[in-house]
């Protein structure tokens, strides 16, 4: 089998179970009369065809790669991460309380604090489910969720609270929020008249960083081991609940800088809601990306796509943004189905040999 | 269920092949097997007896061929049209559910009573009775498969097997976890039932294909070699068809070494899964450059003893000291890191990690060495020069040194372990049935790289059912009873009849 052949019959079937769920996903649409290609045409297209909007895409799939490369960290490593958003709340909790408490500090010293003091809100987040699962055997499903919630009213009291931006009590525009974040922590937007910050390029950063992790390095070999198999780890000298709380604590982090970089490049201040689902989309964006960063790059376009997307189908059909939630179940659906096929590879040897055989024909035919 | 209570007079593949990525597994097999006949499938390791099966039991679809049952072609598209057909299947891996009872396991595949609303358990229940009489297979329908030895196991996946209406039994290695007095039973048993049923078991022993079989087919890079008559032909015959040269298992002939005792196992209190207490003031010293056999019938203790000494399992109370330090309850890390090697005897589960390659698997121990990373980061070119150097070595069958080591046969991924324990330079070597599954020229290979590691003055401690086994490596041989050393005894002193007094509890100062 060659490798050509391999990646074409890889990069066939992810296109097949796309347009699967697109299939899936007009049926929807077309029960509740909207216009079938009209909306996919917005959805897919219409994002891509100014800078601007592009811009958009990209800046939402920044937190999205930076989620996704914690979570499918934790994933390889044997435990699964739903808490993704109230780590996210904490990292920007954190960001925000270095950044009002410096304001004065150079930009050089004051951003990388800042996101430093994101990623360690975030990690503790990740550690506390992590440490209770090697310890005492807490599922992991239960404890990240109850930190979500536990985050989400923290978040909110601060932004109510003691972050409350002075100026909200008397002019009041009803969100709560912070004050204005002091320009120390400004990520620059280097592409005039959008907000594509550099952000981007520290997403790809990391995206480097954890394939180099966990492909390359023998802590990556450790921490994959003990979720390929606990018992064979344990065998093996690797201490599985030890990376287990690592692999935690890296994927707490990573939703914390998420929300670092999402507050320094994008809204400069924390409001309430930016959060925004990021955390749970991430979990979807982790496993269309086959837990590997290769993959997640391109998967958190495609979902910073459909977010866009949904936002100016509303304006120009009229389809209500919450489809592109039911688009985002179809698709969790499809690649579920979709990884099973991909993992099959007596189905890969078949489709090999059938390939090979309309290969014979032509070279006969042409003979 | 619709079973069809027609007799299987006559069941025949027909030039059967099937390709897995990079190995030709089956390569144009005919085969055929009348009613009430046994027929004994064997051939080295990887050379495809389990897949040929598996197509047989409609696991696996052939890329061509056929299989007819009385002259009519059948298509098998899983393993349900299988059993309806009559065929049943015993796999090399129990496919049991650990924390449920033998009935609930039996009902699980028991489709006739299953109704949409209840389960009807009752029903089972008789099933396994009137198996139990029939056959003479005694299960205890209400036990949970984990308090099963693995003897007992392989009897409810044989009861569960006959249960679903087998009248066509394929067993895979169905001796090779047992006892020998189990695999005597488990023989009688089986020739008594091929008065009534067709039989294919595949074996590495050559003795139970001789005491067992008609016939024989002998398999070889996936393609039949051999086929004959068992009576015309005598095991070494057979070992050399199979192999293509005579088999000589070696001896340790050698002088009792002169080392230092190195493991010291002193008062050693460990509980098994059950809660008991499964070693109870066990004592028993190793020295260097020597071979001890632990000899026992499984279930005694030395399972616990494997995994306490290699921090798998917690110590109540007592000491191992090995190279002078006591490493009760340290961290498996630490054990290897002082130089113990272990072969254990999970080792689909335990033994290799499956999903990764032959060449991970082949570093699980030593990621953190210098031989294998530099600052953590992992050094590719010696990973695969490792591997392919083991590879050709232990003769593991593989296409490539990236496929999972999952996919590989039984035999080879035993290979796969005892490649990376032996050459990873242990100063001791905790070896739980390292031949299991082997077949015989991998045996022998590998019982000469035991004693060439004891000669250059590794200590070994050989757990194993097999007497010869024992018999033949051993420089002393412990017995182990009920969570105790019964006796040490020298090579000279142990023999079979003195070993088997000794595994039954009987103390022989209590006979003489
Ligand atoms: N699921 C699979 N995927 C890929 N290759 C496989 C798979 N199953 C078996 N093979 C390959 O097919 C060949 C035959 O394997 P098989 O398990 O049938 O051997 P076997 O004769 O049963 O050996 P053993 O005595 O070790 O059990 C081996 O080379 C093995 O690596
Ligand atoms: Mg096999």
């Amino acid at each position: 089998m060659t490798k050509q052949f391999r990646v074409l019959y890889k990069v066939t079937i992810i296109i097949l179970a796309i347009l699967a769920a697109m299939l899936i996903g007009s049926i929807i649409l077309m029960t509740i009369g909207a216009d079938v290609f009209k909306t996919y045409r917005v959805i897919l297209f219409e994002p891509l065809k100014t800078t601007l909007q592009l811009t958009e895409v990209l800046i939402r799939a920044i937190p999205l790669t930076i989620i996704a490369l914690g979570i499918s960290v934790a994933y390889r490593s044997g435990i699964i991460n739903i808490g993704g958003e109230g780590q996210m709340a904490m990292g920007i909790l954190g960001t925000t309380a270095v950044a009002l408490a410096f304001p004065e500090l150079p930009k050089p010293i004051l951003l990388p604090m800042a996101i430093l003091a994101g990623a360690m809100a975030g990690g503790v987040w990740g550690f506390i489910p992590g440490i209770l699962r090697a310890k005492l055997q807490v599922s992991e499903l239960l404890s990240t969720v109850m930190l979500n919630y536990i985050a989400a009213q923290i978040y909110t009291f601060m932004l109510r609270g003691p972050f409350l931006d002075p100026a909200e009590l008397t002019m009041g525009s009803g969100t709560p929020q912070s004050m204005r974040l002091s320009t120390g922590i400004w990520l620059n937007r280097f592409l005039k008249g959008t907000r594509l910050h550099t952000g981007i390029f520290f997403a790809l950063f990391l995206a480097l960083l954890i394939y180099l992790l966990l492909w390359k390095t023998n802590y990556g070999y450790k921490m994959r081991a003990a979720g390929a198999s606990a018992r064979a780890a344990r065998y093996g000298g690797i201490s599985v609940t030890w990376y287990l709380v690592i692999a935690m604590v890296i994927s707490g982090a990573f939703a914390g800088m998420a929300g670092a970089i999402e507050i320094a490049g994008v809204h400069r201040r924390a409001i309430e809601g930016i959060t925004g689902g990021y955390g749970f989309s991430g979990i979807v964006v982790a496993l269309f990306g086959g837990l590997h960063p290769a993959g997640i790059i391109p998967a958190s376009f495609f979902f910073g796509l459909l977010i866009v997307g949904a936002d100016m189908t509303q304006r120009m059909v009229g389809v209500p943004a919450n489809m592109v939630n039911v688009l985002q179940g179809v698709i969790i659906l499809v690649i579920v189905a979709t990884k099973m096929i991909l993992a099959d590879p007596y189905l890969m040897e078949r489709v090999w040999r059938k390939y090979q055989g309309i290969g014979k024909k032509h070279v006969e035919v042409e003979a | 269920m619709e079973l069809t209570q027609k007799k299987i007079t006559n069941l025949r593949m027909e030039h059967i092949t099937k390709r897995f990525p990079g190995v030709l597994a089956s390569d144009d097999i005919t085969l055929e097997i009348s009613e009430g006949q046994i027929l004994a499938l064997v051939g080295e390791n990887g050379a495809g007896k389990t897949t040929l099966m598996n197509i047989l039991m409609g696991l696996y679809q052939p890329d061509e061929g056929r299989i007819l049952i009385n002259g009519e072609e059948v298509h098998f598209r899983s393993p349900n049209d299988a059993f309806a057909a009559g065929l049943g299947m015993v796999h090399q891996q129990y496919m049991l559910v650990a924390n449920m009872t033998v009935l609930e396991n039996i009902a699980l595949g028991f489709k006739a009573a299953w109704s949409p609303y209840k389960l009807d358990l009752g029903m089972v229940r008789d099933r396994i009775t009137e198996i139990a009489k029939k056959y003479g297979l005694v299960v205890d329908p209400d036990a949970y498969i984990w308090q099963l030895s693995v003897g007992e196991q392989q009897r409810v996946e044989l009861v569960k097997t006959l249960c679903l209406g087998a009248r066509f039994l394929i067993l895979d290695e169905p001796t090779s976890a047992l006892t020998p007095q189990e695999t005597d039973e488990l023989i009688v048993l089986l020739k008594n039932m091929s008065s009534e049923l067709s039989i294919i078991f595949i074996s590495h022993k050559l003795q139970e294909v001789k005491d067992l079989s008609d016939k024989i087919t002998i398999l070889r890079h996936g393609a039949v070699v051999f086929e004959g008559n068992t009576h015309e032909h005598s095991p070494s015959d057979i070992a050399a068809l199979m192999t293509g040269h005579e088999v000589d298992l070696p001896l340790n002939e050698e002088p009792a070494p002169e080392g230092v005792p190195v493991l010291d196992i002193k008062n050693l209190n460990v509980k098994s899964d059950r809660g008991f207490l499964a070693l109870k003031d066990l004592n028993l010293t190793i020295s260097s450059g020597e071979i001890v056999g632990l000899a026992g019938v499984s279930g005694n203790g030395q399972r616990e003893l494997a995994e306490a000494i290699n921090g798998l399992r917690k110590v109540e109370s007592g000491e191992i000291q090995f190279y002078g330090e006591n490493i009760a309850n340290k961290s498996p890390h630490h054990i290897i890191e002082a130089g113990m090697g272990y072969i254990p005897e999970e080792r689909n589960t335990e033994g290799i990690v499956p999903s990764f390659s032959l060449k991970e698997n082949l570093i699980l121990k030593d990621t953190e060495h210098d031989e294998f990373s530099n600052h953590a980061f992992l050094k590719n070119k010696a990973i695969d020069k490792n591997a392919e150097d083991l590879r050709v070595k232990f003769d593991i069958r593989s296409p490539n040194i990236s496929i999972a080591a999952g996919s590989l046969s039984g035999g080879n991924i035993q290979k796969v372990i005892l490649a990376r324990e032996i050459s990873r330079r242990p100063k001791f070597l905790i070896a739980v049935y390292p031949i299991r599954g082997l077949d015989l020229g991998a045996a022998e290979f590998i019982h000469k790289q035991l004693l060439e590691i004891r000669r250059e003055g590794i200590g070994i401690l050989l757990i194993s059912e097999e007497l010869d086994e024992i018999l033949d490596l051993s420089d002393r041989v412990a017995v182990i009873f009920k969570g105790q050393i019964q006796k040490v005894l020298d090579r000279k002193d142990a023999n079979r009849r003195s070993l088997g007094i000794l595994m039954a509890g009987v103390k022989d100062d209590q006979t003489v």
